[in-house]
């Protein structure tokens, strides 16, 4: 009886996207089953992964979704890391890999109509040329796509001066579960008319409705850029020169630091010369026009002096600003290298409260004897700990759990939150309540409920 | 021989980060996960945990790569990629029919025989045309040791391509004839084994790589010399394939190593390789040194003549734009070696180390994959209005050539950049 419907919804799948958008062979499901969260164990596969290049196609797969009452898990790159599009109840893989359509660049609007499946740096790329900037730029941009951007609200280095993919978001086009058009927004940069459904869609993992086209806003590109990169002997140095910056009424685009043992990792696998001894380096971006580079450099490097940074180096070319940049962004790269699987996560705190939610990381990892490098964007208070590991060791594993758990709860006690840019998927869903009441968590149910009855639409992610 | 459960550890060590995505020439066409490292790790991973069998659907996606290299040298891992999918490639094709019939037409029988009948056309044209070569020498060179001390001698791995259509052969000989320090060593080699290795035909790959390491390590040279970029990679690529692996010594350490940044000048006339000259050692001693290493020292006919006190005087002024072949290491000859030219101005292609995406076999398997590739590949090097496309493997000139067919374009010459070179009047620096 099982097998009959799986044949029936596979029969109507190829019907109406044809054969060769339809993937069906177990290898084929088992390769879609994992994603850049690197579950430990594939137990449950999809029955089908399908390729959709127009919304009539992608109503289509929902209508019969519904029909058969399967899930939908909606796929751009597949490069999330909290399982958001992993499998855990069967269901069609809805893949955007073919749907990536840059459709329109306005100079004069300053917006950008895109299909979900658009690189996020190729659209950087695009919006370039015309002297414009899409600032979102989650750290793995050359592949990851604007519709997981958007259903995991990613944000980036630069998310504490520009914001994160929400704040771009000015209009969505969005298939329901009962395979409706709606739109959430306008093509305006204001928008005061009835509820904001643009910023309730931005985070939802696919959850609410699956996104078939996005507008989002642009701004004026920077027309000078520069990076900096300095050390500290303590976590609270780097911290309070960061305050200090940002009291001068200096905004920098993104204010980075790496910890002792990500600055150590990094140097082991990647020389570059940097200082093995120090606690803390911070890695600061600053832009604006030309004739204000100096000014800003020179404040800057006055306020680190200030506060017992040493070895103060700044870019004076595109070389070195891609120098400096590539051993804070070799991190993950390096870490990767120390043991096999390599786990992330990005909880974040009032920026008051960072010094302590490091080192309580590093005192949780300790007891637990796991390593951890820490890198992350001072300026928002949020930590990246990377802890690698080697999922064949089951005691390690177990270890790591514990340690996660405590991370979170210290989190909750720090006035934090446990998803800053990653998003919660299947991974980080038994966690939800420890940061997020009760009264906030049946009213998500409820507007699950509202706009997915059939609980169809990327089932049971998030809580 | 390995075992795919040999690389248990490489292919846990994939983090799926998904970041290959960003550099697979066929991800970009495709946008299947499967087609991608990534995809093939996971299932591979499936395959070790007893989840699924290696069959034909993941020889599938095994076969549907380029073996360019480009997320093996990007992986942040650093895992060998090409090395995993030959393996379960290997362990496919051993059970199947098509595997074993494939096996049959590689065996040295047919593909040896296929390769004696070409060979015996070459020197019938051989003879023919009678090209004046330079002093080209076999086994048994009866040059003096005096004599041989003034030359560089060159070990011509010529390739299968060679032995039947000679042009780009030919276009070296020529140039060479110009050329009095050099001396050209040419034995019986076979294939390089690299179509065997991408399907998966590990028995003939170890078969020709015993044979062409055995007669390379019969004479006497300092250079191995190739015109083709894929043999040479194969080549290289022996010894750490069951031969014991370790760096060059540094006075052997030309082009050897991987991380030449600069054109060295070790092999220009004025300052012949150390190897030869390395003052009261016998220079066949030192070889002897670097070859129980197991690493010789390669040049490629670009290379080798970037180093060489000639110039290439063109009566026209013509454009010409390159090619970077995946598996040529690296190209830092190009720009010294259009210095050498008149009358020659390079435009550089959009994307120019892009893959071609022809691959041998991979165009054969995905006709339609290979055909998207190659047209984009086309259309950047037409955008150049460049007279001639130049680049160093004969596979990709055949790539060039189908992207101008699906393009619906007029195709510029395409050639080897030897044969281009040899277009050209010489004359000494």
């Amino acid at each position: 009886m099982l097998m009959n419907k799986n044949k029936k919804l596979i029969k109507d799948l190829q019907t109406a996207l044809t054969s060769g958008n339809v993937l069906t062979t177990t290898e084929e499901r088992y390769a879609y089953a994992q994603d850049a969260s690197n579950i430990k164990r594939i137990e449950h596969l999809p029955d089908a992964v399908v390729f959709v290049q127009t919304k009539e196609q992608v109503q289509e797969v929902v209508k019969l979704a519904a029909k058969y009452k399967v899930p939908v898990i909606c796929r751009g790159a597949g490069t999330n890391v909290v399982g958001a599009c992993t499998v855990e109840h069967g269901g069609i893989i809805l893949n955007f890999s073919k749907m990536n359509r840059i459709l329109e660049l306005s100079r004069e609007n300053m917006t950008a109509r895109v299909q979900p499946g658009v690189i996020v740096g190729h659209l950087q790329q695009a919006t370039e040329k015309l002297g414009l900037f899409y600032p979102p730029d989650p750290s793995n941009l050359a592949v990851s796509t604007i519709g997981g951007s958007i259903a995991q609200s990613s944000g980036g280095a630069k998310t504490f001066k520009y914001g994160s993919t929400k704040d771009y978001v000015l209009d969505l086009e969005v298939v329901t579960a009962k395979g409706e058009i709606l739109r959430t927004g306008s093509n305006t940069i204001k928008n005061a008319t009835g509820y904001n459904l643009s910023t309730l869609f931005v985070g939802s993992e696919g959850t609410l409705g699956i996104v078939t086209e996005a507008t989002l806003k642009l701004i004026p590109k920077p027309e000078a850029r520069m990076v900096l990169m300095t050390y500290f002997d303590r976590i609270e140095d780097s911290i309070h020169a960061v305050n200090s910056i940002i009291e001068q009424n200096i905004y920098p685009a993104t204010l980075d630091f790496m910890d002792n043992n990500a600055i150590k990792t990094v140097e082991k696998f990647y020389p570059a010369g940097l200082l093995c001894d120090k606690e803390a380096a911070l890695v600061i971006e600053i832009d604006g026009f030309q004739n204000t580079i100096e000014q800003q450099r020179k404040t800057i490097v006055s306020i680190l002096e200030h506060c017992g940074a040493v070895q103060i180096q700044y870019s004076s070319n595109e070389e070195d600003y891609n120098r400096i940049w590539t051993a804070r962004r070799s991190s993950m790269g390096a870490c990767a290298k120390l043991k096999p699987n390599v786990t992330t996560d990005d909880v974040i705190v009032p920026r008051k409260n960072l010094a302590a939610l490091v080192k309580g990381i590093r005192e949780i990892c300790e007891k637990y004897d796991l390593t951890v490098c820490m890198v992350g964007h001072v300026g928002d208070g949020s930590v990246h700990p990377q802890i690698p590991i080697d999922y064949r060791d089951e005691d390690e594993y177990r270890r790591f759990k514990l340690a996660k758990s405590e991370i979170y709860d210290l989190t909750a006690k720090l006035d934090g939150i446990i998803s800053g840019e990653h998003g919660i998927g299947s991974l980080k869903r038994n966690y939800i309540h420890k940061v997020i009441n009760s009264t906030a968590l049946d009213y998500m149910r409820l507007i699950k409920k509202t706009f997915d009855p059939d609980n169809i639409l990327n089932p049971y992610k998030i809580f | 021989m390995k075992k795919l459960e040999d690389f248990a550890d490489d292919i846990n060590k994939c983090s799926k980060c998904g970041l290959c995505q960003s550099v697979c020439p066929v991800y970009k066409i495709t946008g299947n996960d499967c087609a991608v490292s990534r995809g093939k790790f996971v299932m591979l991973d499936g395959v070790l945990k007893g989840d699924l069998k290696l069959n034909k659907n993941i020889e599938k996606y095994l076969d549907m790569c380029l073996k360019c290299g480009k997320c093996k040298n990007f992986c942040p891992s650093n895992i060998d990629v090409c090395e995993i999918f030959n393996t379960a490639k290997y362990e496919c094709a051993k059970n199947t029919f098509h595997g074993k019939f494939e096996k049959f037409l590689e065996s040295k029988w047919v593909f040896g025989s296929f390769m004696k009948v070409g060979k015996k056309v070459n020197d019938i044209c051989k003879t023919l045309t009678r090209i004046s070569a330079p002093q080209v020498s076999g086994r048994n060179s009866t040059l003096s040791l005096r004599e041989r001390e003034k030359k560089i001698s060159l070990l011509y791995f010529k390739g299968c391509v060679n032995n039947f259509y000679p042009k780009t052969e030919r276009a070296f000989k020529k140039i060479c004839a110009h050329l009095n320090n050099v001396e050209i060593i040419e034995l019986n080699f076979d294939c390089c084994g690299l179509p065997f290795l991408s399907s998966g035909n590990m028995e003939r790959f170890e078969e020709v790589k015993k044979y062409n390491l055995e007669l390379i390590e019969s004479c006497d040279f300092d250079y191995i010399l190739t015109d083709c970029a894929s043999c040479e990679s194969t080549l290289k690529g022996y010894p750490s394939s069951g031969y014991k692996k370790s760096p060059l010594p540094p006075c052997l350490e030309l082009f050897g190593a991987s991380e030449n940044s600069t054109f060295p000048d070790t092999l220009r006339a004025d300052a012949l390789p150390k190897i030869r000259f390395t003052k009261g050692v016998n220079t066949s001693l030192v070889r002897e040194v670097s070859r129980s290493d197991g690493g010789f020292s390669f040049v490629n006919a670009a290379e080798f003549l970037t180093g060489q006190n000639i110039k290439f005087k063109f009566k026209k002024p013509v454009k010409v734009t390159f090619h970077k072949p995946c598996h040529l290491e690296n190209d830092d000859f190009l720009k010294p070696l259009l210095e050498k030219c008149e009358n020659v101005e390079y435009i550089e292609m959009k994307d120019y180390d892009d893959c071609c995406g022809f691959a041998g076999e991979f165009a054969i398997k995905n006709p339609k994959i290979s055909s998207a590739i190659s047209k984009q590949k086309a259309l950047n090097a037409y955008e150049t209005g460049a007279d001639y496309i130049l680049t160093t493997c004969p596979a990709c000139v055949m790539g060039l050539h189908q992207g101008f067919i699906a393009a619906g374009k007029k195709s510029p010459e395409i050639m080897n950049i030897i044969e281009f070179l040899a277009l050209a009047e010489f004359a000494g620096k």
